[in-house]
């Protein structure tokens, strides 16, 4: 089978398990799915042989959901979806079915699958043992050319650290009631 | 957990470590790097948390300490690319020698680099599940964490 197919079978499945996260009605249940989708994106890099960002992928899906049922501990909600009436959901669909044909030029006229758009990856593949000195282009271009993003997305996290520690630290004050 | 989880995770969680040291070190020859080897490594920090609980057999970073290593690693990362200034270059600008590739010791900054990241992205990963988890490891220490 060319990887064509499997890639088609892979990302039905995540689109799949993404609309059952939506439906389900228990929020655990959802995170499970959540993973899976996960999961499945990172199947589709080690097809596509990207095996650094497989190896991310899963790593950060394991953590996700890891660290999203430990929030919903943590927060402590039952979160139960509200029944929507059926004219609403019919209106949604149409929407969606609307946009995706409307859309479709767009997609036609996308390059085929396989020769991108993009020529600079050529440049680094000639120049990028030579200037940065790393075998690993990825690394050459995450630690050397594109340095500045990844010093953001440092920042990024760091915020996010940040952010959550004084959420909860609040909320543990007021619980409690001391250390004023 | 039971006793069967814990005997697993005494058994294997040195190996998780080492892979992500493993993927830290070899970040520039080999697919891997810091984001994915601190990621690892929190991992197993998490892990043991995970199986033991409260109690865990061996001492693990709290809250404070993981803190100090992420603001560690953003200091190392920001001080490379001062460095880089101070010697008239462009900001994070790789100022090393690229030695020979396919050495540990080559690629200039791209392994101290490699080593700020991780301390950044593993540490601050544990940090979150830590506070997460509401009460750190034990009160006590909570409590001298606060300070």
């Amino acid at each position: 089978m060319p990887i064509e197919t499997w890639l088609y079978c892979i990302i039905g499945f995540m689109i799949l398990g993404s609309i059952v996260a939506l439906e389900l009605s228990d929020l655990l249940s959802a995170v499970v799915s959540i993973g899976m989708v996960g999961l499945g994106l990172a199947i589709c890099f080690l097809l596509l042989q990207a095996p650094d960002l497989a190896l991310v992928q899963f790593v950060i899906e394991i953590l996700s959901v890891i660290i999203l049922i430990v929030m919903l501990r943590a927060t402590n909600q039952r979160w139960e979806k509200e029944k929507e009436p059926r004219s609403l959901s019919i209106v949604k669909v149409t929407f969606v079915a609307l946009a995706m044909i409307g859309a479709l030029p767009l997609f036609l006229g996308l390059p085929p699958f396989g020769h991108p758009l993009l020529e600079v990856s050529s440049y680094y593949f000639a120049e990028g043992l030579q200037e940065t000195g790393s075998p690993n282009l990825l690394t050459a271009i995450i630690l050397d050319y594109r340095v500045y993003d990844t010093l953001g997305e440092a920042i990024v996290i760091f915020v996010s650290v940040i952010g959550v520690m004084t959420i909860f630290r609040r909320r543990k004050k007021g619980g409690s009631g001391h250390g004023q | 957990m039971d006793f069967i989880v814990k005997t697993v995770t005494r058994y294997t969680v040195w190996l998780i470590m080492l892979y992500g040291m493993y993927l830290v070190i070899y970040g520039h020859l080999n697919p891997g790097g810091g984001f994915v080897g601190g990621l690892v490594i929190a991992l197993s920090f998490i892990h043991v948390t995970l199986a033991y609980g409260k109690a865990p057999p061996a001492e693990l970073p709290g809250k404070a300490v993981s803190h100090t290593l992420e603001v560690a690693g953003a200091f190392i990362y920001v001080g490379i690319g001062i460095i880089g200034l101070a010697l008239g270059l462009p900001f994070l600008s790789n100022f090393f020698g690229k030695g020979i590739p396919f050495t540990i010791l080559s690629a200039g900054t791209i392994p101290l680099l490699n080593l700020a990241i991780t301390l950044k992205v593993g540490m601050g990963i544990y940090l979150l599940y830590l506070v997460l988890l509401g009460t750190g490891l034990s009160q006590e220490q909570d409590g001298k964490d606060e300070r």
